[in-house]
């Protein structure tokens, strides 16, 4: 769990009133929490391994991390009422044609669902969003992008939350292929599945 | 033989626009423009370590494959030969700089249904952050070159004076 490097900080969920607000240098509403980053979460599923749905669902929890002082303190507020395990999302852009927009929805449902365990992001608020990027200069130049915003992220955490992403994603992608078949779903999944870009965000 | 320029000072450029903005009237175009020479850096990296023979183009119509390299067949060719994250982050650079050049309107979240003009670009609400992003971007773009013995990366070096 990392809150500070440099003077970006994680911003806490803050839909609940009491809800603890970290704002950039650090200052806060109500409560202090100093956190540092806790154990290497470094994914060792293989690629070439597709897991099953279970066993994909198991993956995250079942990691050895290191306790950290950040996890205690954020169990701490999360016992006393102050912070709230946020997962949003997935929000996907509405330029998708409806196969692939279903298809879309079951991957990152499933996905948004995983990055809720990670260490890094217990408490934290975050989103994960989908939308299609067309270039305005280049004709059939097309991304479909996958983001997990998790704003006031320090860098070094982004650029590492995002080779989990990307670990991740390639990993399920095969999952969900795998489970929607050759379905309508499925072909569409397929289609936008192989090009799929991701990002970390820290807004 | 031919005295080639080297792209990845761009990102040098895109460094000093980056601490010029001296008022807000005039400091978002430095920021946009900071990471517009923030992707051309790799642009050219990376066009010169997989088409090395090729020039710029955007394509308007058949027969020009085999000459040119676009931002779409670069990015596709970085993605191919297997460069996960780096594929990745060379999008958001490309996303980030399109942004930057072409739309003048905030992006919207795609829960929102806002009247067009409108894009999802991963943009964010502090024009600086998105500068500070894409030049580390670049940094970390052309880092990763290097691991993979990029010949252009000596001029920039010396340019920055870390190495003689």
């Amino acid at each position: 769990m990392v809150s500070n490097d440099g003077n970006s900080a994680f911003i806490f969920d803050g839909e609940e009133p009491g809800v603890v607000s970290i704002d950039r240098g650090g200052r806060q509403d109500s409560e202090t929490i100093s956190a540092s980053k806790g154990g290497t979460l470094a994914p060792s599923t293989s690629i070439d391994h597709i897991p099953s749905l279970d066993e994909f669902t198991s993956y995250s929890v079942t990691q050895s991390h290191t306790e950290s002082t950040a996890a205690t303190l954020v169990d701490y507020a999360r016992s006393l009422g102050l912070l709230k395990l946020s997962s949003r999302g997935p929000n996907i852009a509405p330029d998708f044609d409806a196969h692939t927009m279903d298809a879309l929805t079951a991957f990152s449902s499933g996905l948004v669902d995983q990055i809720g365990q990670w260490e890094e992001l217990r408490g934290v608020r975050f989103s994960l969003e989908v939308h299609r990027f067309r270039s305005a200069e280049e004709k059939g130049l097309e991304l479909v992008r996958l983001e997990l915003r998790v704003p006031g992220a320090p860098r070094s955490l982004q650029f590492e939350l995002w080779e989990r992403l990307r670990h991740s994603a390639d990993i399920y992608q095969r999952v969900v292929s795998k489970d929607l078949g050759s379905t309508l779903r499925g072909r569409a999944f397929r289609t936008v599945a192989a090009g799929i870009s991701t990002a970390v965000l820290p807004w | 033989m031919v005295d080639v320029f080297d792209g990845r000072i761009f990102e040098i450029v895109a460094e000093r626009l980056r601490v010029l903005p001296t008022d807000s009237d005039t400091s978002e175009a430095f920021f946009r423009t900071a990471i517009g020479r923030a992707y051309y850096s790799c642009f050219h990296a990376y066009r010169q370590k997989h088409f090395p023979s090729r020039t710029w183009y955007v394509p308007r119509g058949k027969g020009k494959k085999g000459k040119y390299v676009g931002h779409g067949e670069l990015r596709r060719e970085v993605r191919r030969v297997g460069l996960g994250v780096t594929a990745d982050k060379l999008d958001t650079l490309i996303e980030l700089r399109e942004h930057a050049d072409y739309h003048s309107w905030p992006p919207s979240r795609p829960a929102a249904r806002v009247a067009p003009p409108t894009c999802y670009c991963s943009w964010g609400p502090n024009v600086q952050d998105n500068c500070d992003l894409a030049i580390d971007l670049a940094r970390s773009l052309l880092a990763d070159l290097d691991k993979t013995g990029d010949p252009g990366g000596m001029e920039t070096r010396q340019v920055r004076g870390e190495q003689k």
